[in-house]
């Protein structure tokens, strides 16, 4: 066997092995399209992709104070299409911006807390951070 | 749509992670790297085969004419001005907000699509666009004087491809660590500095300088080398498989430096999304933007101690009398890291890239659509849903590493005696599985 055909075989057969393993593997999501970002306000919470059960709503909260999160940053996992409800109280006042929806909360004064709603219509690893500390406070995983 | 369009960019471009890779999927990665490895061992071949200095069938004459017409050249280097003017006006005119398109411009069409994909499709693309090259040729040729030398002569060999490992080590610092660096105003700043010390350094040093210390076109050169069209030694443009170009290399010191600041930045990424490193990083008292630097710099010096030691191992068991073995390796290290980054900036590349030519239509975010592409809706993400992007990313990082020990097989087979040359490749081949498993466990544990 010649050193290209060689190459050409391998090149064939890796993505036909690659490809039976995805069939099996992992089920085919249907992402929507990348978010064309809620309004501001309280979303208007209803899930565009058809599901007959929406998940349940989930809530999470996170504190900033003196330049650290509590709890430390973690990961939650949220099915695609669950209304999302974030909370978060940070002792500076500033912006809240959860990456990739490209949604933001402002935190109106020091002290105070900000309420996010957001519907997690697409799949994919999202980061939440705060702006003013530059701290990841979470990060939220669609899938 | 809403106020968060004036928003100031404190991040990088995006901030939308990949989904981990299903463990099934990444086993299965693995298995394949491992079972190839070996049976690369098995069904060894004694003499070497890919000779790249000759290899290719050549293209019609038309077009290899038409490759090297000025015309054609000339056109190149149009579209390269043109583009950079275009960036240079988003940066400089227009608002300092997340709409503007500069830092998509930067990080995904020029760093990732251009550099690494373009140029691993149709060779050294940003040798023929670099403004900054063509500025010089023009200026010498105006001045009636020969572009390849400069004021203080030519370009020393023996500096060969260390400054251009330093100019990118500045850029994936910038790219990963630096604060502000989606702003325009972060942007000016880096490329205007960068621009004023490759032109001194082209002025001094004849053109040679970008061939060598131009880190763009030295990534551009080297993912290049992939493609399957190249240039044999006799000059005819030839197509050919993509190692041949990798073989072809004239290795110059340096080169194990910038493949390795390529390979651990990318790898640095992925590795820093990890929350352990976000919370080690969040509850230090040194600032982010030390620790961050420090550990970027760690998994760099990891890649590069790692090549080399396994390359000095190779030595000892193949033939310890042969210098620069390193370097003689470093080629196959190019296509690991071409699946690495392809693996990693995939996603990116694909959502980013859409909306950065989404945003290419309103430059000044005046509301304007240039080119007819300013609506949202153009974005389409069917190649970067979980049941495609998964096996995509597995697929990349497995095919960079049959490549990768296909080339350095035939490099052992080329540089040791016979009855050495299996056990003077364990080494490499260990090493490469480390970092096949390493981008493979970044990808399932993102």
């Amino acid at each position: 066997m010649s050193l290209s055909r060689a190459l050409i075989v391998v090149a064939l057969v890796v993505p036909l092995a690659a490809g039976c393993a995805s069939a099996s593997g992992t089920p085919t999501s249907s992402a929507t399209a990348p978010a064309a970002a809620s309004s501001s306000g309280p979303a208007s919470s209803s899930p565009t992709s058809a599901s007959p059960t929406a998940p349940a709503a989930v809530t999470i909260t996170a504190a900033v104070a003196d330049g650290k999160v509590t709890p430390a940053a973690k990961q939650y996992d949220v099915p695609l299409g669950t209304p999302v409800h974030l909370e978060i109280t940070s002792d500076k006042k500033g912006e809240i911006h959860v990456h990739g929806y490209d949604i933001e909360g402002q935190v109106t004064k020091d002290g105070g807390t900000v309420s996010i709603d957001f519907v997690a219509d697409t799949a994919g690893v999202f980061e939440v951070e705060s702006h003013v500390s530059d701290l990841l406070l979470f990060k939220i995983s669609v899938s | 749509m809403s106020w968060h369009h004036g928003e100031l960019l404190a991040h990088g471009v995006g901030g939308r992670g990949d989904l981990p890779v299903p463990f099934t999927l990444a086993l299965l990665g693995a298995v394949t790297a491992l079972v190839v490895s070996f049976v690369m061992l098995a069904w060894r071949w004694p003499e070497p085969r890919l000779r790249g200095a000759t290899t290719g069938r050549a293209v019609p004459s038309w077009f290899a004419d038409l490759l090297r017409s000025p015309e054609w050249l000339g056109a190149w280097q149009v579209v390269g001005l043109v583009a950079v003017a275009y960036t240079a006006y988003a940066a400089f005119a227009g608002p300092d907000i997340s709409l503007n398109p500069t830092a998509g411009i930067v990080y995904v069409l020029f760093w990732v699509g251009t550099l690494a994909v373009a140029s691993a499709l149709l060779g050294p693309v940003w040798r023929r666009l670099n403004p900054l090259r063509t500025i010089q040729q023009r200026l010498w040729q105006l001045l009636r004087r020969d572009p390849h030398e400069g004021l203080l002569g030519r370009y020393p060999a023996r500096l060969g491809y260390w400054p251009a490992a330093l100019f990118l080590l500045c850029f994936v610092w910038l790219e990963l660590i630096g604060p502000e660096r989606a702003s325009t105003v972060t942007l000016r700043w880096w490329f205007g500095g960068y621009a004023v010390l490759q032109l001194i350094g082209a002025a001094l040093l004849g053109s040679s300088w970008f061939t060598h210390a131009d880190g763009f076109e030295v990534l551009s050169s080297l993912f290049g080398r992939l493609s399957v069209l190249g240039r044999r030694d006799d000059g005819v443009v030839v197509l050919r498989h993509p190692l041949a170009g990798l073989d072809q290399m004239v290795l110059e010191p340096g080169l194990v430096a910038t493949v390795s600041v390529m390979l651990g930045s990318t790898a640095y990424d992925g590795f820093s999304a990890n929350l352990a490193w976000v919370n080690v990083q969040q509850s230090s008292s040194l600032p982010k933007t030390v620790t961050g630097t420090l550990g970027l710099l760690a998994v760099i010096g990891f890649v590069a101690a790692t090549f080399v030691l396994a390359s000095w191992l190779c030595g000892v068991l193949g033939d310890d009398r042969l210098p620069h073995l390193a370097r003689q390796f470093a080629p196959s290290l190019v296509p690991i890291a071409f699946g690495y980054v392809l693996a990693h900036y995939w996603s990116l590349l694909i959502l980013e890239g859409q909306r950065t030519v989404v945003k290419m239509s309103d430059p000044l975010g005046d509301g304007s659509n240039w080119f007819g592409t300013g609506t949202a809706g153009f974005v389409n993400d069917s190649l970067i849903r979980p049941a495609v992007l998964a096996p995509l990313q597995v697929l990349f990082v497995v095919t960079g590493h049959v490549l990768g020990i296909v080339l350095a097989h035939d490099r052992a087979v080329a540089l040791f005696p016979h009855r050495h040359a299996v056990r003077g490749q364990l080494p490499m081949l260990a090493v490469m599985v480390v970092y096949t498993l390493g981008g493979l466990l970044l990808l399932f544990s993102s």
